[in-house]
Formats: structure tokens, C-alpha cells, sequence
């Protein structure tokens, strides 16, 4: 799994990713809560697409059984035609919450991967280089608990990388952060992808986010989610938010969630 | 966290520069004259701001008249222990130990005053040794001033006029006298103790760590063990006196394991208490990493509980000394807890008094290093500075 040539972070090293009729449901007290209702998608090697829907729509359901932490009650998750059945490093999660585990200072949670496997004399410069990529070299001994938000979820984006992840789900990483920490690592986000090539699949609530980084946006029901739309980006990068096209897709997708949003009446009962 | 994002997003690039000259002056002179001026600005506040934070971080003020009223109090102490004649009343052994121990108890006080006093002329210089001292001298100076009233008291009310009454109380004289003329059995005693309780503790935290990891982790486990924890556990030290040594093949492995159930009895529950409150998250996201299920179990759980298998340990700590004493007093013939009985015995008073002091010094002292422990492994835990 390891050989020489890994950190050079190749153009191409990305999987593809087929979803087929997957449904999923969760037991709510008494009653069965349907959370997916047969979502089919496909994502070719090295796309980026965002999954934007309303909240409690089922997308991070979808993230969890994309990462393998779930399996779906119907339908099946293939990676490069492998079925998903259990977590691993090939598909690196990022959660809302950076995660980091308290005891670890940054570099030590950038090492789990590589000690997971045994592999942690001879992976230092990898860890270092993680760190580095997300320009975290200074503060690789601090402890999570001295980082603000956005480095923290930097220390989780190099804790991902490392493991060179063929498929980077991320599930609204940059949910928690403010404003201009959010516009800053939405830019490293695009540069990392570039960079390794990588999948990316990014859900996110937030339009505009999904409209600057992805190549295709799933718009997805409220829950149970069914797909309802997929919308091609087709703009070149660096995207513009002024730009016609970039505010006419925009009011389009908010028009499609609006429209969803307000056409559930049994939402409430579904969930008692 | 999120007041200051610039440095957040971007912790190698350097801080925002201040903003170009403003546009309204075009002129030369106030575009060379600007940066230079706002650089001295930036440079005294720093200062400032530096001096002020020193009063924040360092509000160390040595009250003079404390300190010097403390270390003025312990001279008292040994003028009035050294030149006041015993009280008349004391019976002869008494007198006798006291006589003995009167200089040097005398000695001790101007000690205690000597080095009070060179800590306070040590936190006058400058550097961070001097910084230490100072905080001791202005942290201790009420408890050196308050040991001094009451060691002043004592030695009044005992040796001086025999209000408190032998035999039942001993001047601290006594006490001095027992503790050097008795510090043969009293060391072998201490090492007795530490090494059955440092055997049981040890064992009764391998096997309280090992139960509350095993049953936090397996259902069918906890099933089985979880009720006789709640049952067994809680039934007082003394109550199984009689079984144990019945049952064990000597006294002392009795004790071993009179000890070691008192502490094997907190540390399960707050072991396992700490592995069932771990965040799934924690998990997931080792999951996703490609960790498996040893170092789920090794590695994150058991790091997590952390926090509340400590406070395990410091109850675990308090009721292995109960256990530490009620078991030298049956079967096993050493040890403090022996000691303080077989003087006990005798009727001798100020050899009791010694033994406790030594007791309460083993407490002290292991309660101490288990906190100091403490806040070295979880030093993560701790408010530190925060970028």
C-alpha cells in the first residue's frame, strides 16, 4: 500500500463512485423514519460533486454509507466496483466537527492513519508533508484545544490526506466556521482537489459553496431524500460569485430547494 | 475562537500590515513619515500592553507585615520553647522527653523561620527564580504566620502549663522525641505499608481497568458483571476481614487482596463509566482512518475515559489506605496501621501522635503525586493558550 512514489499525489488517483437504489430508514421510537428513498448516482474519477438539500434531508445518511460507518437497508455503494461494507482509508471523511481527539496534539491525530497500519516510522515525512499542505507546520505540537476553528478543521483535512484518499467525502466541513475562514479554506479545499485528484463528495446547505467548488450539484427532497435534480456546473475555475451565469444557477437551485421546502406537508408527521 | 479568523485561516502567513498611508495627503513627506510613526505607536503599545499583562498574569503581592509577622512568630516560638520552664505539673517521663527534644524543637522553629526568611530575600532578585519564590513566600505567608499562632498554642497549653492534659495530649516536643527515638520501627513500619499498598493498589487498578474496559465494551459482559459490581463492591473493607483471612493461605495475601478489591471497586465503575460517555464521533472518524477494533479499544476509548478513571484513582487511593489499616490491624503484624494499634496498646499517647503524623505525611504525599500525575497526563485537558 505504501511505495516510494506516494506523496507526489498524482492527477487521476481518484475512484469512481456508483450509488445504486439506495434506501435507508432508522427506527424512531415507535414509528420507521424513511431517510432515503432509492437514490441512484454515479460519480466519475476525480469529480467534485455537492449533495445540497434541506437540513435533515438524509445527506450526511448518505456520507455515513458512502464511508462505510452504515450499510443501506436496500441498494448497494460501489468504489472503483468494490462494494462498500466497512470504513477505510481509501475514503477519507470530514466531519462538521473537526473531530480531533483531545489527548493527541495536531501531528499526533494526523498519524492515526499511518499507525493504524503499523506504518508510523517510516511515514514522518508524509505526516509532515499533510501538515504542510494545509499549513499547519507551526502548530503540528499543540494540542486541539489551543486551535480556533479553522485550523482545527485544517489539522482534519491533513488528518484525511494523509491516508492519499481516493474518495475525500466531506460532510459540511466548513458548516461551523465563519464567514471569511470559510471563503479562505473553501479556496485550499479547490487547490487540494486540483492538487491530488481526488473525489470529492461535498454536502453542504450552502448554494453558493457548492456552486464555487463542485463540477455537479445533486439537489436533493426533503426527507426521505430522492434526487431531485443534477444540475452541471460547466463554469471554469476560479468561479465568480458576480458573474451572471454563477447568480442565475444559484436563484435556480434556491428556487428548486424553495419550492421542495414547501410542498412537504406529511415532513412533521413522518417524523412522530 | 472566531474573533480572530485572519490568524485562524492562515496561520503562516504573516499578520495583516497596517493599511497604506491614507489617500487625503498625497505629499511625499507624510507618505515616508506615516509607516515610521505607526511603528513606534505599534511598539509602545506593546510595551504597554506587556505591563499590563504582567499585573493580569502575575498578581503577586508578598504582604510584609504577614510574612514578617510569621517569621517574627517563629522565633517566639523557640524563644518561649527554649526559655520558659515546663510546667510543674507534668509527670516525670513526660518531663524527661520533653528535656531531651527542647533544643532541637527549638532549633526546628528557628529553621522554619531562617528559611522563610531566605525565600523572601530570594524573591527579591530579579529572573524566574525569583518569580518562584515570590509566589511561594506571598501564596504561604498566612499559613506561615497561622502554624506559628498554633504551634505557639500548643506548646503553651502542653509543656508550658499542662492545660491539655497528658496523656492524653503531647507537647510537640513529645512527638519530635517519639518520632526520632522510634524511627527505626517507624521507617520499617512506612516500608511495610508502602510496599502492601503499592502491591494491592497496583493489582486492584490492573484488574479495575481491565473489568471497566471489558465490561464497557461487551454487553454480555456487563450482563453478568455489572450486578455483582453493584452488590460486592460497595460492602465496607471491614466486613470481609474474616472471610479473607479464612480463606487466603496467609495474612498477607489476604491483604494484597483486602486492598486491592477497594480499589479495583471504583476504578471498574469509573472505567467503564468513562468508556460508555466516549463520543461515537471518536470512533468514526478512527473507523474511517482504517483503525480496528484494539485500537478503538487501546486507543480511544481508553484514553477518552482518561479523565474519569483518575477520579476512580483518587477514590480508589483514599479507600485503599482505609483497607491499608484495617488489615495490618488483622493478621498482618507490620506496618503503620500496626504501629498506631500496638501503641495503642501500650497507652502511649505521643508514640501515637508520631505514627499518625507519619500517616498523614503518607497521605499527603501520595494524594499529591497522584494529582501531579493527573495533570501531566491530561495537561491536554487544561485551558491553555489558544491561537
Amino acid at each position: 500500500m505504501v511505495t516510494a512514489a506516494e506523496g507526489a499525489g498524482a492527477k487521476g488517483a481518484g475512484a469512481a463512485v456508483e450509488i445504486r437504489n439506495v434506501t435507508q430508514a432508522f427506527r424512531a421510537g415507535d414509528s420507521d423514519l424513511p431517510v432515503l428513498d432509492d437514490i441512484s448516482l454515479s460519480v466519475r474519477p476525480g469529480e467534485f460533486v455537492a449533495l445540497v438539500g434541506p437540513s435533515g434531508s438524509g445527506k450526511s445518511t448518505l456520507v455515513r454509507l458512502l464511508a462505510g460507518l452504515d450499510r443501506p437497508l436496500f441498494g448497494t455503494v460501489e468504489v472503483d466496483g468494490v462494494r462498500v461494507t466497512s470504513p477505510d482509508p481509501s475514503r477519507a471523511l470530514v466531519f462538521q466537527d473537526p473531530t480531533l481527539l483531545p489527548w493527541r496534539t495536531v501531528r499526533g491525530n494526523v498519524a492515526i492513519g499511518p499507525q493504524t497500519r503499523r506504518a508510523l516510522a517510516r511515514s514522518r515525512a508524509r505526516i509532515d508533508d499533510a501538515l504542510a499542505l494545509v499549513g499547519l507546520t507551526d502548530f503540528a505540537d499543540a494540542w486541539p484545544a489551543q486551535l480556533s476553528g479553522g485550523m482545527a478543521q485544517r489539522a482534519a483535512l491533513a488528518r484525511a490526506l494523509v491516508n492519499d484518499p481516493a474518495v475525500l467525502l466531506l460532510d459540511e466541513p466548513l458548516g461551523k466556521l465563519d464567514a471569511l475562514t470559510r471563503r479562505v479554506l473553501q479556496g485550499e479545499l479547490l487547490r487540494l482537489w486540483q492538487e491530488r485528484g481526488f473525489t470529492a463528495v461535498l454536502i453542504t446547505h450552502d448554494v453558493s459553496e457548492a456552486l464555487v467548488l463542485a463540477d455537479r450539484l445533486v439537489v436533493l427532497s426533503p426527507r426521505p431524500a430522492r434526487i431531485r435534480e443534477v444540475v452541471e456546473v460547466g463554469l471554469d475555475r476560479p468561479r465568480e460569485q458576480s458573474a451572471p451565469e454563477f447568480v442565475a444557477l444559484r436563484a435556480r437551485i434556491l428556487a428548486l430547494l424553495d419550492e421542495e421546502a414547501t410542498t412537504q406537508p406529511d415532513e412533521l408527521e413522518a417524523a412522530h | 475562537m472566531a474573533s480572530t479568523p485572519l490568524t485562524a485561516a492562515s496561520p503562516d502567513t504573516p499578520p495583516a500590515r497596517p493599511a497604506a498611508p491614507p489617500p487625503a495627503e498625497p505629499t511625499e513627506q507624510t507618505e515616508h513619515a506615516e509607516p515610521t510613526v505607526q511603528a513606534e505607536q505599534t511598539v509602545q503599545g506593546a510595551a504597554r500592553i506587556h505591563a499590563a499583562l504582567q499585573k493580569v498574569t502575575h498578581p503577586v503581592r508578598i504582604n510584609p507585615i504577614l510574612t514578617g509577622a510569621g517569621i517574627l512568630a517563629w522565633i517566639a516560638f523557640s524563644v518561649l520553647t527554649e526559655t520558659v520552664s515546663d510546667s510543674p505539673r507534668l509527670p516525670a517521663p513526660d518531663i524527661a522527653s520533653i528535656h531531651r527534644t527542647t533544643g532541637f524543637t527549638a532549633i526546628t522553629g528557628l529553621v522554619v523561620a531562617a528559611l522563610a526568611a531566605g525565600l523572601w530575600a530570594l524573591s527579591a532578585t530579579r529572573g524566574r527564580l525569583g518569580a518562584r519564590a515570590a509566589g511561594r513566600v506571598a501564596h504561604g505567608s498566612a499559613w506561615l504566620f497561622g502554624a506559628a499562632v498554633w504551634a505557639v498554642f500548643w506548646e503553651i497549653s502542653t509543656a508550658k502549663t499542662d492545660v491539655l492534659e497528658t496523656p492524653y495530649f503531647a507537647a510537640p516536643q513529645e512527638i519530635l522525641d517519639h518520632l526520632w527515638s522510634d524511627r527505626r520501627i517507624l521507617a520499617e513500619s512506612l516500608g511495610n505499608s508502602l510496599q502492601l499498598l503499592a502491591l494491592g493498589f497496583v493489582l486492584g487498578l490492573i484488574a479495575g481497568l481491565a473489568t471497566g474496559v471489558v465490561i464497557g465494551w461487551w454487553q454480555q459482559a456487563n450482563y453478568w458483571v455489572h450486578p455483582i459490581l453493584m452488590f460486592l463492591g460497595p460492602v465496607p473493607t471491614l466486613a470481609w476481614v474474616p472471610v479473607i483471612f479464612a480463606l487466603f493461605p496467609t495474612a498477607y495475601s489476604g491483604a494484597i487482596f483486602l486492598i486491592a478489591v477497594s480499589v479495583w471497586f471504583p476504578i471498574t465503575v469509573l472505567t467503564r463509566a468513562g468508556i460508555v460517555s466516549v463520543p461515537r464521533s471518536y470512533y468514526d472518524v478512527t473507523q474511517t482512518l482504517g483503525a480496528r477494533s484494539w485500537f478503538l479499544v487501546l486507543r480511544v476509548s481508553l484514553p477518552a475515559a482518561l479523565p474519569s478513571i483518575f477520579t476512580g484513582a483518587f477514590m480508589a487511593l483514599g479507600s485503599s489506605f482505609v483497607s491499608l489499616t484495617v488489615a495490618e490491624n488483622f493478621g498482618v503484624n507490620s506496618g503503620l496501621g500496626w504501629y498506631l494499634n500496638w501503641q495503642k496498646g501500650w497507652g502511649d499517647f505521643p508514640a501515637l501522635y508520631a505514627g499518625i503524623v507519619v500517616l498523614v505525611g503518607v497521605c499527603g504525599v501520595l494524594l499529591t503525586l497522584l494529582f501531579r500525575l493527573r495533570g501531566w497526563v491530561l495537561r491536554w485537558e487544561k485551558e491553555l493558550t489558544r491561537w
